[in-house]
């Protein structure tokens, strides 16, 4: 077991290598830079500024200093913030990862519940029903599912702030600005949640189905032990196995902010800031984060496939 | 059994229904020019109505939301995610200057017709030869946090700004003070031209005579024993520090920034002109539309898209004051005047001829656009509508083609020793382009050009008209608070990379006129030569005058935005009012 993670962590650093290069070429590859978006500066601040960035060196040479600096732990120089990359990120990321979590628990949460009550109740009205809201929800784009619910719950109805994080020039402090957050987090995870449901609740219905059709759970219901019991504790446990690979992968997704949800509610997430440095080529904070992310990809792959083995013995190494 | 097959069906019928209404989506584009096409015959008949320059006030200021009448003396603003450099001069961000514009008012103001008038200088004196500048300031100027601004402070920016480190977007070597360079790239300690009188009165002695100098001079001040505490000269990385945390001298105080969120400001009893009304000013960080929130209550003023639909949405709430006023910009069509087909002058008259302008606007803006006829706006002191013309006059076009060379080929496109007219348009996607594109292939192919179009993204359109690989190329100027910015980038030798290899020795005469003196009415006469000079030889296609569409909460009075420096200069007269009076 112990050769095994410790391969598996000297995997880790070519498949990092390899994203490193296709982060680094990709961006450099793309015409047009920061300095390139101020239509104002003379060909000869330009060339200055182009020194000043290095973005007069050759791009071999470029990727080697961004490397070296990023084994250190520098991620650079954001050009539009004028600060270290690792500071813009700490200052937008953790409202990205609340929301995140939030919907994460609650998506969870009642894809299992939907799951369960779907396949144990196959064919019903309510597996019917349940099954056109999830692929609706789903299939809707988030910008729109967004600004309906924009328009109807905070606009007409008022019920909840339209945007933004805190009530704006408020200067709450310990509970109540927990209180003032978790209401302007109300919508966002709202609509994260509806589009991460779908998926996940087809996931649950189809391992439960087939769960339920082993020979265990038959011999679980011939000792004549509770339907309650059997579909919680035999059934569920064993349905729940393969989630767990799923679940490591939400790792990223939890740092990575949602673009387009956090650019409608106004969000002070990661994502919009994402957006925006996209649009200004700040091509040190895309390249940085994009890299951060890369790197929780390839460990959460990691975390599942050894938590997979922890929990389900038929896997293990021997 | 039955109800399965039921709920089946239906779930077919929802999913493939929603599967069409994205794929509709995707087409949009497609269709929005289409559209454009079609409403053309459409709008020649009720060609050039533009909307007039007006305030609107609320028809029901009662009608208000709650949520902005209980926020009290507190008055809130939309604006984009700024950099977060709010020391003026430093910053890369637009949206960080108007921050810094809250808290740093300049030594020479700007009026809503782009002349100058007094801010922290309550006057000021131009010798007779127009070298020498003398600024009076304000009695008892304070900065924000108590201490005296005097005519010091004025002298430690301009020797900052003058600094060889300094990486900023403020060129003040254009004002070529005397002494200047020997700072920027000798070894003098201070800079000769700049004499410090006493406490009030700074006077600074310029090399050449440059209508701009006075309000380049006359900028924003830095407060020397705090901005300067640890100033060596070639050393300014340690300012890095106190970008957050600025100290200025205008009518609010910089509080907390909280990024992704808001920026804070409170009222600053030390301001000159008298503390304002309002206790707190908040800028709040909206992405994109800021509709809903100006509508909920939680903005009390949003700049929107001009457009007509827009402007009814604001009268349909009933609580907002409209304000509807024209851009210091003008948005442009830039040849490649590399490329040899343009070096004709004939040539690029007849593309400026042969363009429907008049359609593409009024189609594109509803009205709250005009065609422009001179490269400045007509908010401007040197402009005028005698000069120039926004006519479509495809006959002229053609008849200006034959003169240059180009004759009907077969295929109806003209040629000239054996080249097709072909021609490269570049533009960004979206906005005017869409509607602009079709209307233009057709103007143009009916006078025998073929226009290829490419459309990209603005960082990609800039990086690849920096490479010359354009014929033309759409682009829209910043605002110009000189009429002087408008025309720069003509002269031969203007380093601009998206003008480049046009003017000559005549016309960089007329440029250079233009600055060569302080007397308002010389300059205009100035660049009215020049425009009747590049009106013959058109260094670009002059596109629009675009209108900004602005909406104010009823509760909120005394926001007056204009073209040059949008609501920046009426923020210190700021007050509350009751709505249901």
């Amino acid at each position: 077991m112990r050769n095994y993670v410790l391969k598996r962590l000297l995997y880790l650093i070519p498949t990092l290598i390899g994203a490193s290069m296709l982060i680094f070429f990709l961006y450099s590859l793309v015409p047009g830079n920061f300095v390139d978006s101020d239509p104002n500066l003379t060909t000869e601040r330009k060339a200055e500024l182009y020194a000043l960035y290095g973005f007069d060196q050759p791009d071999i040479e470029r990727y080697f200093i961004w490397i070296g600096n990023l084994l250190q732990g520098d991620l650079g120089y954001s050009l539009q913030f004028q600060r270290p990359v690792t500071e813009v990120l700490g200052n937008y990321i953790w409202s990205s990862f609340f929301v995140a979590l939030a919907s994460l628990i609650l998506t969870w949460l009642i894809a299992v519940i939907i799951g369960v009550v779907s396949a144990t109740k196959q064919y019903s009205f309510f597996d019917s029903f349940i099954t056109i809201i999830v692929f609706a929800a789903m299939a809707t784009p988030s910008f729109f599912l967004g600004l309906i619910l924009i328009k109807f719950l905070a606009v007409d109805l008022g019920w909840f702030p339209a945007g933004g994080m805190i009530t704006t020039g408020s200067n709450l402090t310990g509970w109540d600005y927990v209180k003032d957050v978790a209401e302007h987090m109300i919508l966002p995870v709202l609509v994260l949640t509806m589009l991460g449901i779908g998926g996940l609740t087809r996931y649950f219905r189809t391992n439960m189905l087939e769960v339920i059709k082993q020979d265990f759970v038959r011999t679980a219901r011939a000792k004549g032990l509770k339907e309650r019991v059997v579909i919680y504790k035999h059934a569920l446990r064993n349905a729940l196995l393969p989630a767990i690979t799923l679940f490591a992968f939400e790792l990223p997704a939890l740092f990575s902010g949602a673009i387009i949800t956090e650019q409608i509610f106004n969000w002070p997430g990661i994502g919009a800031i994402y957006m925006q440095a996209f649009t200004v080529r700040d091509y040190p904070l895309l390249m940085g984060f994009t890299m951060f992310i890369a790197l929780l990809t390839v460990i959460s792959n990691l975390l599942a496939d050894l938590l997979y083995g922890v929990a389900d013995p038929r896997v293990r190494l021997k | 059994m039955k109800l399965k097959s039921m709920t089946i069906y239906i779930t077919i019928l929802l999913v493939s229904f929603l599967i069409a209404a994205c794929s509709d989506e995707d087409s949009g584009t497609g269709n929005e020019s289409e559209q454009a096409t079609n409403t053309e015959t459409q709008t020649e008949t009720e060609t050039s109505i533009v909307v007039e320059d007006a305030r609107h006030e609320a028809t029901e200021p009662a009608a208000s939301p709650a949520l902005a009448i209980n926020r009290g003396d507190t008055v809130v603003v939309g604006l984009q995610e700024p950099g977060g450099v709010f020391t003026p001069y430093f910053n890369t961000s637009g949206y960080d200057g108007n921050v810094q514009a809250v808290m740093f008012p300049p030594l020479v103001e700007i009026n809503e017709a782009g002349e100058a008038v007094p801010g922290l200088a309550k006057s000021w004196d131009i010798s007779e030869d127009g070298l020498t500048y003398t600024y009076n300031l304000q009695d008892d100027l304070l900065f924000d946090d108590g201490t005296p601004l005097t005519a010091a402070d004025v002298a430690f920016t301009l020797t900052l700004l003058h600094d060889p480190s300094y990486g900023g977007g403020t060129d003040i070597t254009e004002a070529k003070i005397v002494g200047g360079l020997d700072y920027k790239n000798g070894d003098a300690d201070t800079i000769s031209g700049i004499n410090v009188i006493n406490e009030k009165t700074i006077e600074v002695t310029t090399e050449v005579v440059n209508a701009r100098s006075l309000r380049l001079i006359g900028g924003q001040v830095l407060k020397k024993d705090y901005y300067g505490k640890d100033y060596q000269k070639g050393q300014l990385d340690y300012l890095n520090a106190l970008h957050q945390k600025p100290v200025g001298a205008g009518p609010f105080r910089f509080v907390e920034y909280l990024p992704g969120q808001e920026i804070r400001f409170e009222a600053n009893e030390y301001y000159y002109d008298g503390k304002p009304e309002v206790a707190q000013f908040i800028y709040k960080t909206t992405e994109g539309d800021s509709l809903q929130f100006f509508q909920t209550g939680e903005l009390d003023y949003s700049a929107l898209s001009a457009n007509q639909d827009n402007f009814e949405f604001l009268q349909t709430l009933g609580f907002a004051d409209i304000n509807v006023y024209t851009s210091s910009a003008y948005g442009y069509m830039t040849f490649n005047h590399e490329k040899e087909v343009f070096k004709d002058p004939k040539v690029r008259q007849a593309f400026v001829l042969g363009l429907d302008r008049q359609t593409i606007i009024s189609t594109h803006y509803q009205g709250y656009a005009e065609v422009a006829n001179i490269p400045v706006s007509p908010t401007s002191w040197a402009y005028t509508d005698e000069i120039g013309s926004t006519k479509y006059d495809p006959e002229k076009a053609k008849q200006l083609l034959e003169e240059a060379g180009w004759v009907e080929g077969a295929d109806g496109i003209r040629e000239k020793d054996g080249k097709k007219l072909t021609v490269y348009y570049f533009t960004s996607a979206g906005g005017l382009g869409d509607t602009l594109i079709p209307i233009a292939k057709e103007n143009y192919k009916a006078i025998g050009i073929d226009l290829q179009v490419e459309q990209m993204d603005f960082n990609a359109l800039l990086s690849r008209v920096g490479n010359g690989d354009h014929d033309l190329a759409s682009f829209s100027t910043t605002m110009l608070t000189d009429p002087y910015n408008g025309i720069e980038n003509f002269h031969s030798k203007s380093a601009s990379s998206i003008i480049k290899g046009f003017g000559n020795e005549e016309i960089d005469a007329l440029i250079e006129a233009t600055i060569a003196t302080n007397d308002l009415e010389e300059r205009t006469n100035a660049f009215h030569n020049l425009y009747k000079a590049l009106d013959e030889n058109p260094p670009v296609i002059l596109m629009d005058y675009k209108k900004v569409l602005s909406g104010t909460n009823a509760r909120v009075d005394g926001f007056e935005p204009n073209g040059y420096r949008g609501i920046a200069s009426s923020l210190k007269d700021l007050k509350i009012v009751d709505v249901n009076k």
